[in-house]
């Protein structure tokens, strides 16, 4: 998170932004731009319907899974292959590649590999966020003060209270933010595997959205996809301030 | 404990360039050994070679194996995010009764008048105050070797006279092996048994000088440590050649040594006036 944002400015500028909408909406017709009122209408009304809550609860678990299996995967890799400079100087290109490499191309190919289902998200949100974890573990672990492991090697301190006192403390902001920035990626590569992939969750909903033009649901689920994302980032500010708060 | 520590014909070189070339140097037990020379000549350097942090290409250490090291390093090297307090529990941590760890910690940051600050982070303390932290935790760790690098660089004069009574103090209570490694001349003969000067290229030891007075009656400018002092200075700034290229050297040593009336001087100029 910055600093601190200013509630002031923050509420103002949502009004103002509010205020561009609904004046775009009595010019264009509601295909192109419908009404803030006719989208929040629409998320309204979901909640009365318990397919959608069926539907918001798969994408929040295939989204979960996905980002808990690439985070422990992601930092899991990058301690084993920082062991020996060998794997580490084979692995790391690819991880560098894996990350470039387009998200649709991924989901192009998993729709080969894979029978249609939860699996195939899951495995395209791991498959993207991965890299980012264990590319950023790696740095932390490459940004390890090797003056304090010299210290706690004269002074003989054991293995686990090294792990705890020194390379959690030092790597802990760098899987923070790589798990910050994957927490964001893994809500907008889940609602797009969904569309193009399966029949369930809030993509697939959107792509009937879709179908049927209706622009007003589609954004109205957008918004959901906000609120999620913005949800999970501040469960996540929280384990951090919590971790801090531990280490200390 | 009783075999003394020694450096056999210790070579060392960075990058091709050799810093230590069939280095010699005797580590008596229970005493305190101080190695003066100029910055770059190695000093360091051997601190890390006698940890077991770097190793010699060549060359043995003997009884190395037997002891608990400390070590001050020649930054504090403390955690930033453990406070003053936990950084040296860290250390302590099964290496003493469980029970005794917090007045041990007490005790030592008191002994360092650190004692108001042990809630403070490493971030929130002086390079000075750090520095006195560092070596709290090299002191207050149950060693019998205890390594200082330059520990009172930087310290102001007042405070570096508690150091250096405080690591008296310390010698005398728990009879340690100490290696004290600075530039600073005066420091070295308040504090050691032993004074090696070390110059030339590769490092040699230009002399080492038995100091006879006890460590608790040295003061500075009585005339016998100030004869030293001198001595040293003079060697240490033209040891740069080392022992056997340089005849300025041997005319050195030879004058020091050829005025042995010196030797015999103790240390109490009040009883002694100085004859020149
Ligand atoms: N890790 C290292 N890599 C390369 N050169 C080093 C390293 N450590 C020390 N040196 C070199 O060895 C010499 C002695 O260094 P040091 O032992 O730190 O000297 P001192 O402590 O007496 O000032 C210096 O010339 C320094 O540049
Ligand atoms: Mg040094």
């Amino acid at each position: 998170m910055l600093k601190q944002l200013n509630k002031k400015t923050l509420f103002l500028s949502s009004i103002t932004f509010l205020i561009i909408w609904q004046i775009a909406s009595w010019i264009y017709p509601p295909v192109i731009v419908p009404s803030p009122y006719l989208v929040i209408k629409n998320m309204v009304m979901y909640l009365g319907n318990p397919e959608f809550y069926a539907d918001l609860s798969i994408t929040l678990m295939r989204g979960l899974i996905g980002y808990v299996i690439s985070v422990v995967l992601g930092i899991l890799i990058a301690f084993s292959i920082n062991h020996t400079s060998l794997l580490k100087n084979i692995l790391y290109p690819y991880l560098l590649t894996l990350q470039i490499i387009p998200r649709i191309s991924w989901i192009l190919i998993a729709m080969i590999w894979f029978p249609l289902n939860s699996q195939i998200v899951i495995f395209i949100i791991s498959i993207t966020i991965m890299p980012t974890i264990a590319i950023n573990t790696l740095e932390g672990l490459e940004n390890i003060d090797p003056s304090l492991l010299e210290m706690a090697k004269v002074y003989k301190i054991k293995g686990p209270q090294i792990i705890r006192n020194i390379y959690l403390p030092s790597i802990a902001p760098y899987i923070f933010s790589g798990m910050k920035i994957a927490l964001g990626i893994t809500w907008k590569t889940v609602v797009m595997a969904e569309l193009l992939t399966v029949q369930t969750g809030i993509g697939a909903r959107m792509s009937y959205a879709k179908t049927s033009f209706s622009t007003d649901h589609i954004l109205a689920l957008t918004v959901y996809i906000i609120i999620i994302g913005l949800f999970f980032q501040g469960v996540l500010s929280k384990v951090k301030a919590h971790f801090e708060r531990w280490k200390i | 404990m009783k075999n003394d520590i020694e450096m056999l014909h210790i070579d060392k070189s960075y990058n091709g360039f050799n810093i230590l070339e069939d280095f010699n140097l005797k580590i008596p037990r229970n005493k305190i050994t101080c190695i003066v020379g100029p910055s770059g000549c190695g000093k360091s350097t051997i601190l890390n070679i006698l940890s077991g942090l770097t190793h010699q290409d060549k060359g043995e250490i003997t009884y190395i194996e037997e002891s608990l090291i400390s070590y001050a390093f020649q930054e504090p090297r403390l955690l930033p995010w453990r406070n003053a307090k936990d950084n040296l529990r860290l250390v302590l941590k099964n290496k003493m009764n469980e029970a005794l760890i917090d007045s041990h910690v007490d005790y030592w940051l008191d002994s360092v008048e650190l004692s108001d600050y042990k809630d403070y982070f490493p971030n929130q303390l002086s390079g000075g105050m750090m520095q006195r932290l560092a070596l709290a935790r090299a002191f207050a760790f149950p060693s019998n070797l205890l390594l200082m690098d330059e520990p009172f660089k930087g310290l102001d004069a007042p405070l570096r006279h508690k150091m250096i009574a405080l690591t008296r103090k310390l010698w005398q209570q728990e009879n340690k092996t100490i290696v004290f490694v600075t530039h600073d001349i005066q420091e070295a003969l308040l504090l050691g048994h032993r004074v090696i000067a070390l110059g030339g290229k590769p490092t040699t030891t230009l002399d080492e000088l038995e100091i006879d007075i006890p460590v608790e009656d040295r003061k500075i400018g009585c005339v016998k440590l100030a004869r030293q002092q001198g001595y040293l200075y003079d060697l240490i700034e033209h040891g740069s050649l080392g022992v056997k290229n340089c005849p300025r050297i041997q005319q050195i040593k030879n004058r020091f040594y050829d005025q042995k009336s010196f030797e015999t001087l103790p240390c109490d100029d009040e009883k002694h006036p100085r004859k020149l």
